[in-house]
This record gives structure tokens, C-alpha cells and sequence, in this order.
């Protein structure tokens, strides 16, 4: 399996994204990204050499991680760039307001005045 | 406009409210009686004892606000709103960095405990428009 630069690229155009800012916000060198296309295979050959003695594409034995997993790690992992560069800020702070922003303000109004209704902290 | 920390929580801060705080430029504006006539709901003019108020299970969540502390007059704060979708319209609400202000003016114990929660708010909301 090769990585298809024209795949790639078509992917970075319908999500409007630059590759070179692509690569940049997935912490992948550019070095790094030109050096896999060339490559033949991109699979560790042990990978190769189970396909190859099962006599099947590697994708029949292989997962990819779920949707939701791959948006809560990135999203994770902007809320660490944030807090590195404001340490004094609140981790847990950062990752619940990146959730919240994902939803429409009307959510989030909703899901203040549930908390703030379901629970009376001055009792 | 609406201020407060239902304000905060429509820009994104992770925080819990009873209600919504709206501040009205005038409160004898028309508009605000015909909005009430809508949900069968009234307004009950200030007294000696008690400040002006809404009253029908309609607007239960809503609170009239008549003085922001910390902060400038309505005509000045409304330069510093942010315009948000809410259903088919949208709404003028407070800044984060003014409702911060406001907060930190009032001085009161709940406004102390939630002012980490802003300025955390407030630091993610402006590095995540960078990225976005």
C-alpha cells in the first residue's frame, strides 16, 4: 500500500486546506510526507508478509480508527497546543470549551441552563 | 442584549446558569411588550421593593438586567457584542472579555469562582479562530 499524493490532495481541497498547512497542523514534516510517496509500500513488512502469505489486500485485516476517536484526539491535541502556550489556563477548561464550540451556540445555551437547573449548588 | 453567563455559555465557556440575562437599552421600547403579548407573559414595572421584572412561565428563564457593574453605559457596551445565531435570527450578546470585566467588578463569591472558567474560555476561543 502507497500513499496517493492525488488522493490527498483532493481530500485537503474539499476540506479547503492548504497541504502545506495540513501537514503543518498534523505534525508532519514535509520531508517526512515526500519521503512516504516515494515510497512502494508504506506498511511495516511484516504487514506485507502476512498479506502476502494470506493472499489478501492488507486493508481485509486492517482497521481504521473510528471517526469519533480520530476527532477526539485531534481535538485533544489542540487543546494541549493551547495549554502549552497558556500554561496557567485549565486543561479541562480548554477540551470542554473546544467541545462546546462544535456545537451551535443554541446547544450550548441548553446545556448551561439544564446544569444550571438540574443542579442548585447554593442548597 | 444578553449578558452574563448565559452570554459566556453562547460563546462557548463551559458553564452552568439559572437563566438568561438580558440588558434593554429601554425598557419601555414597544418591542418588548409585543414579544411578551406572544408568550402570554407581562412586565411588572420596578417598585420601592422590587426591581422591574417578567412575569408568565414563558420568560421564566429570562431576568431583566438594568446595570451592568464594571462596565460603560448600554450604548457603549453595544459596540462590544458579538452577533450569534440563535434559530432564524440573531442576537447581540456581551463580549467574553467584557463579561470578564463585569465579573471580576461585581466582586461577588459566585462571580470570583466561575472568572478562571472565562479567562480559560477566552484564551481557547481566540487561539481556535486563529485555526479557523
Amino acid at each position: 500500500m502507497k500513499i496517493s499524493s492525488a488522493k490527498v490532495n483532493k481530500l485537503c481541497k474539499e476540506k479547503k486546506l492548504n497541504l502545506n498547512r495540513m501537514l503543518a497542523d498534523a505534525g508532519v514534516s514535509r520531508n517526512a510526507y515526500y519521503s512516504l510517496l516515494r515510497k512502494e509500500s508504506i506498511l511495516p513488512k511484516s504487514i506485507t508478509a502476512i498479506a502476502n502469505y494470506l493472499e489478501v489486500s492488507p486493508a481485509e485485516f486492517l482497521e481504521s480508527e473510528h471517526s469519533n476517536v480520530i476527532t477526539t484526539k485531534k481535538r485533544y491535541k489542540q487543546a494541549e497546543d493551547i495549554h502549552n502556550r497558556h500554561k496557567w489556563a485549565d486543561m479541562d477548561n480548554i477540551v470542554h470549551t473546544l467541545l462546546l464550540l462544535e456545537e451551535p451556540p443554541i446547544e450550548r445555551l441548553r446545556r448551561a441552563l439544564l446544569r444550571g437547573r438540574q443542579f442548585n449548588f447554593q442548597q | 442584549m444578553i449578558v452574563g453567563l448565559s452570554a459566556a455559555a453562547l460563546q462557548g465557556a463551559p458553564v452552568v446558569t439559572q437563566d438568561v440575562d438580558l440588558w434593554f437599552e429601554d425598557l419601555n421600547d414597544p418591542g418588548i411588550r409585543k414579544a411578551l403579548k406572544q408568550v402570554n407573559a407581562a412586565y411588572v414595572p420596578p417598585t420601592a421593593s422590587t426591581p422591574p421584572l417578567f412575569a408568565g412561565d414563558g420568560v421564566k428563564l429570562f431576568d431583566i438586567v438594568v446595570h451592568m457593574h464594571g462596565l460603560e453605559s448600554f450604548d457603549e457596551e453595544a459596540k462590544n457584542t458579538v452577533s450569534v445565531p440563535l434559530g432564524k435570527t440573531h442576537i447581540r450578546v456581551l463580549s467574553l472579555d467584557r463579561i470578564i470585566t463585569s465579573k471580576k467588578a461585581t466582586g461577588r463569591h459566585k462571580d470570583k469562582l466561575v472568572l478562571p472558567v472565562l479567562k480559560d474560555t477566552l484564551v481557547t476561543i481566540k487561539e481556535h479562530s486563529k485555526r479557523h
